[in-house]
């Protein structure tokens, strides 16, 4: 009785609440608008300094450039190094993703699919560097590396990334392969397939989504990271795209037209690739967020 | 038998020697340095009991560093989840242009926080920045000479700031894959019983997204635990010490000053805040999830 005597007068003022329905989707445009605003005129900003002359840029500093000048982004492609740098992130991004993703699912294979006694026990062992700050171990481990001869070197790099990374994707991973039937590894076993084939064939293949989404942030992690690469990479040659960029400040503090420019060359390649890829690189991080 | 004993062992041990090599034998050999007085180099040290962790809660410097730390941790997790979720609610329905909105206000934080800290000092800029210039032409005389990064009692709020602008599209799509998870008959219900948005917001909305608020609140706390890039870019820990974080910190203390014990000892110090901090939180979540569900 209640409902229906509620339903009639929601029913009834139709074209008001179309109207305040369109009112309010204009305030949502208006907001929205202006956020996205605030989000791009930075790069906006990036990207019209490093297109001035430096004299350009001392007299009329927020004006548009005067004339169109890619003199700064060949100045800038010479002097800086920035493809070596470019290179050294590539490798380092690319040497601790193939290390953790492989190490990574190994384990998570062997906790959800081996059955054997203390898989509970090692899957909690694995998450426990996630409750440690990367400053408490960095000290102790640039020390080891210094003893070791790992210091400015890639594979020190990918060896760090790979154990930052480990607890992710062993979390992760779990959770995805517990999903997997049972049925499917064990009929495989009694075929007479070893477990190693058994993961290689059959389950990683079904792992795809989870694998991409792991790329995403870890991969994400290791390109941008710059307090690690401090510590551990001081030469020249081999370091990485952050570092190259708070170098060249360094170097060429007062004249900002040089600075945006290596920063646009930095931070490109990763605008391009998330205008493609933006779909994917948002979900991954909340699905991330939302299993870590 | 024996053999399927060993098997998933050969599985896990590559995964256990990078977590033993990187995380548990540094962390103990890291307690051991906190408790000398090395300094990195030289092969003679002496062991000085507690008297690095005592300096740490004694010294002005550090008091300092701590309290910046604490103004970080409250500026930056109530503005931005209050942000994240104000932004998420606008983005819950489809619309057109909602991807796009959604890809926009996410981008910065894809992009490298060197590459944010350099272009906000840009930004900033009194002679030649863009927000000092944008606020002159609008008449705000007094505002437009405000030193945001040379000021030291400005300059901590504008790394808070900045830092927002960074990673709230972060805090905003964790919550609206915690909003969209939420039953949509729930709201067809409550409109027919005529409640309006802002009834539908604070019964249904805010209660029911509780999981991603914990997920938020835990992830932007340790998160400005460990703060260290942006002030170390835009600031440099400066002016004096007005914006310098605990991380930054550890890094002068160990690296520039070469006082690795000390060092050590307060990079310890920030694992134990940030053990207490994600402890409490779980724990207060937790029984505030249970209380409404």
């Amino acid at each position: 009785m209640s409902s229906v005597t509620k339903a009639i007068p929601y029913q009834e003022p139709k074209e008001k609440q179309k109207s305040k329905k369109d009112a309010y989707s204009v305030v949502n445009y208006i907001i929205l608008s202006a956020f996205s605003l605030i989000a791009l005129v930075p790069f906006f900003i990036l990207v019209i300094v490093s297109l001035k002359t430096r004299s350009d840029f001392m007299k009329h500093p927020l004006s548009l450039p005067s004339t169109l000048n890619f003199q700064n982004y060949v100045t800038v492609f010479t002097r800086s190094s920035i493809v070596r740098s470019f290179l050294n992130s590539a490798v380092i991004t690319a040497g601790s993703l193939v290390l953790e993703l492989f190490v990574g699912t190994l384990a998570s294979y062997a906790i959800t699919k081996m059955n054997f006694k203390r898989a509970g026990f090692f899957a909690a062992l694995f998450l426990i560097p996630m409750i440690f700050p990367v400053q408490t171990i960095t000290i102790p481990v640039y020390v080891i590396y210094k003893n070791l001869g790992l210091l400015n070197s890639y594979i020190g790099m990918i060896i760090i990334y790979a154990a930052i990374g480990i607890p992710m994707v062993v979390f992760m991973m779990t959770s995805f392969m517990k999903t997997i039937p049972f049925q499917i590894s064990e009929s495989a076993k009694i075929d007479g397939a070893s477990h190693f084939v058994i993961y290689a064939r059959l389950i990683m293949p079904l792992m795809k989504p989870v694998i991409s989404t792991l790329t995403v942030i870890c991969g994400l992690t290791a390109w941008n990271d710059f307090y690690l690469p401090q510590i551990m990479l001081t030469k020249t040659t081999l370091k990485t795209l952050p570092l190259k960029i708070y170098d060249f400040f360094g170097q060429y503090t007062s004249d900002w037209t040089l600075i945006c420019t290596c920063i646009v060359y930095v931070i490109v390649p990763i605008i391009i690739l998330y205008c493609f890829l933006q779909r994917n690189i948002i979900d991954g991080v909340a699905a991330g967020a939302v299993k870590g | 038998m024996k053999h399927k004993k060993i098997e998933p062992y050969l599985f896990l041990i590559p995964a256990i020697l990078l977590v033993l090599f990187i995380y548990l034998v540094p962390f103990i050999f890291s307690i051991v340095i906190s408790l000398t007085n090395w300094n990195g180099i030289s092969r003679s040290f002496n062991f000085v009991g507690i008297k690095n962790y005592i300096e740490i809660f004694q010294t002005k410097e550090l008091q300092d560093v701590l309290k910046n730390n604490l103004i970080y941790f409250v500026e930056i997790v109530t503005v931005q989840n209050i942000l994240g979720i104000f932004l998420a609610v606008l983005l819950q329905e489809k619309f057109k242009g909602k991807n796009f909105f959604r890809a926009v206000l996410f981008l910065p934080t894809v992009i490298c926080t060197v590459a944010i800290g350099f272009i906000w000092n840009l930004m900033l800029d009194p002679v030649s920045g863009f927000v000092p210039g944008m606020l002159s032409t609008l008449g705000l005389e007094k505002l437009s000479k405000v030193l945001w990064l040379a000021d030291s009692k400005v300059a901590i709020h504008t790394i808070s700031l900045v830092n927002v602008w960074q990673w709230v599209g972060q805090s905003m799509v964790i919550y609206l894959a915690g909003i969209l998870s939420i039953d949509r008959s729930l709201y067809e219900a409550c409109s027919i019983d005529g409640a309006g948005k802002g009834a539908k917001f604070w019964k249904i909305t805010l209660p029911l997204m509780a999981p991603s608020l914990t997920i938020n609140i835990i992830v932007t706390t340790i998160g400005t635990l460990k703060i260290y890039d942006l002030p170390f870019i835009m600031t440099g820990g400066g002016p004096g010490h007005a914006t310098e974080s605990l991380a930054i910190n550890v890094y002068t203390s160990a690296f520039v000053y070469s006082r690795m014990g000390y060092g050590t000892a307060i990079s310890i110090a920030l694992f134990v805040f940030v053990l207490i901090v994600s402890l409490i939180q779980l724990i207060i979540m937790r029984r505030r999830e249970d209380a409404v569900l």
